[in-house]
């Protein structure tokens, strides 16, 4: 699922029409919610990069020490940072969304990819030629640096947090946990993933994930037919969740106004929490 | 001031500088003695200071809501405690203490966000290499909380731990160490004593030792090679960004 980085990414990827961003061929497409915060003179300039793309899972978005090709700016498709680890396996670190920008290491000066981000539930995304972006967003050094910085901090912070989850909670309450957060990067309530493809995200044997699935199924959260995943009440996932969830909820939070929410968003998780409790 | 302090190890962050940024950075720079368990910076607090350990070791941390703590990263002379600033966010967005006791240097956060994140340049350059590497780390280490045993997440700790302290023998609790790795404190002294066994380490009450560097190497899994490239990646030229500084 990851080794597949180069080859993955021109099979799985077949450019649409340039720079339609902006036009009626998206209308039906739900935003980047990250490019909505930007501003719209800068944003439209933007999109002007931008070429839409369908991304199939499995295709490889960047790979690990490799020179980074693209930024990709998801609509509908949900990617998920990939750790390869040196057995062979590979663990998910964090899921990335339309709130997210997948490609961060420009940002930081880097022009190979530090990590593996690797496309989870097929959709469409934004591109943008990494030479591009360095030129546009790094070297300008306008809004969008800040805005994608600050995302990048964000999901940083995400992924900590994700792996203190890893350490110490159950698969039960972490499958909750990303069944909640697939559900919030993802319109339709069908979540198209297998049995496989969650064991491989949280490091488990696929039969623990059917058990947790079906204990999950049984209190009414959720009901599954090949390969889909429909949420049918997001409470019951609610209460198996551990607290995890509404942290990283909030601090990818599409809901947050540009701009705001700062002090906000790195705020002690404590209030949130007790309301899950 | 003079940069270098007395065990000879320096912020490997200061030390790649050219001479003229050093220079001109070295003016910001106060020494700072680091106790164990000092708390750098503590979630949804504003930042204090950037700090620069030289051969202390610093803990990154996460809170989990249920009260329990686990460490998610650790920095020595490779990094800086107080990331947010480099984004231009004064409020800390996890909470940092002190693991290893020792020196470091530090710039107050008002002066850091004027001088070098304001200023850009080489240095700024350079501490955003090592935020993007700090963030490939914690990503690793979240992997290998999910997938792998005590006994190796254990050895490959040490080894983060004795690279940057570059002593032998340091000061550490089978309690503290549970805290760090979010275990229980037992599973820690069955780990610990199997290591021993191997010769990879030996400990007494408060104080570990590494007695077999290849033993350790042997015990830890493979993540502790990828951590020991992504750290040593922020000194190597890959910098085609020409990030100036961030947008205010």
């Amino acid at each position: 699922m990851v080794g597949g980085g180069a080859t993955a990414k021109r099979s799985g990827v077949t450019p649409l029409l340039r720079n339609d961003l902006a036009g009626a061929a998206s209308a039906s497409l739900p935003p980047n919610d990250l490019l909505q915060r930007i501003r719209p003179a800068e944003r439209s300039r933007l999109l002007g990069f931008l070429e839409l793309v369908p991304v199939d899972a499995g295709t490889a978005l960047c790979t690990s020490e490799t020179d980074l090709r693209y930024v990709w700016f998801p609509h509908d498709a949900v990617a998920s940072t990939v750790v390869p680890m040196p057995e062979g396996e590979a663990v998910d670190v964090g899921l990335l969304g339309p709130e997210a920008l997948v490609g961060t290491d420009p940002l930081y000066g880097g022009r190979r990819s530090a990590t593996t981000v690797v496309v989870q539930i097929a959709g469409h995304a934004g591109r943008m030629d990494a030479d591009d972006f360095r030129r546009e967003v790094v070297v300008r050094n306008g809004e969008p640096y800040g805005v994608f910085l600050r995302f990048a901090a964000a999901y940083q912070r995400m992924m900590a947090q994700l792996g203190a989850c890893n350490a110490r909670h159950a698969l039960l309450q972490r499958l909750a946990r990303l069944l909640l957060m697939l559900d919030d990067r993802r319109a339709p309530k069908a979540i198209d993933i297998t049995h496989d493809r969650l064991a491989d995200m949280l490091a488990a044997r696929r039969a623990s994930i059917t058990e947790a699935a079906n204990a999950l199924r049984h209190s009414g959260a959720l009901e599954y037919r090949r390969g889909h995943i429909a949420i049918r009440d997001r409470r019951p996932l609610l209460a198996a969740s551990c607290a995890c969830y509404p942290v990283v909820a909030r601090l990818v939070s599409r809901a947050e106004p540009a701009g705001g929410g700062r002090r906000n968003r790195f705020a002690k998780p404590r209030k949130a929490v007790e309301r899950w409790k | 001031m003079e940069v270098t302090n007395h065990s000879g190890r320096q912020s490997r962050l200061i030390e790649a500088l050219s001479t003229r940024e050093r220079a001109r950075v070295t003016e910001f720079l106060e020494p700072v003695e680091l106790e164990s368990r000092d708390v750098l910076e503590s979630e949804g607090d504003p930042i204090r200071c950037a700090v620069f350990p030289a051969n202390a070791v610093t803990s990154t941390l996460m809170e989990l809501p249920e009260g329990d703590t686990v460490e998610v990263g650790l920095m020595g002379a490779e990094g800086v405690v107080g990331l947010p600033l480099l984004y231009g966010q004064r409020i800390a967005n996890a909470t940092v203490i002190v693991q290893i006791p020792g020196h470091g240097l530090r710039i107050p956060a008002d002066v850091f966000a004027r001088e070098v994140v304001e200023h850009g340049g080489e240095f700024y350059r350079l501490l955003l290499r090592h935020a993007n590497m700090f963030s490939a780390m914690v990503a690793q280490g979240a992997a290998c909380n999910a997938s792998h045993g005590v006994d190796q997440r254990l050895a490959r700790w040490i080894l983060q731990v004795h690279d940057r302290v570059g002593t032998p023998q340091f000061p550490l609790t089978h309690e503290f160490i549970a805290l760090m790795l979010g275990v229980r404190r037992a599973s820690v002294s069955e780990a610990a004593s199997r290591l021993r066994q191997a010769g990879a380490i030996d400990y007494r009450i408060g104080a570990v030792r590494v007695t077999g560097r290849a033993e350790l190497e042997a015990a830890a899994c493979g993540c502790y090679a990828v951590m020991r490239r992504f750290s040593d990646n922020i000194f190597t030229d890959d910098s085609l960004g020409g990030a100036a500084k961030p947008h205010a």
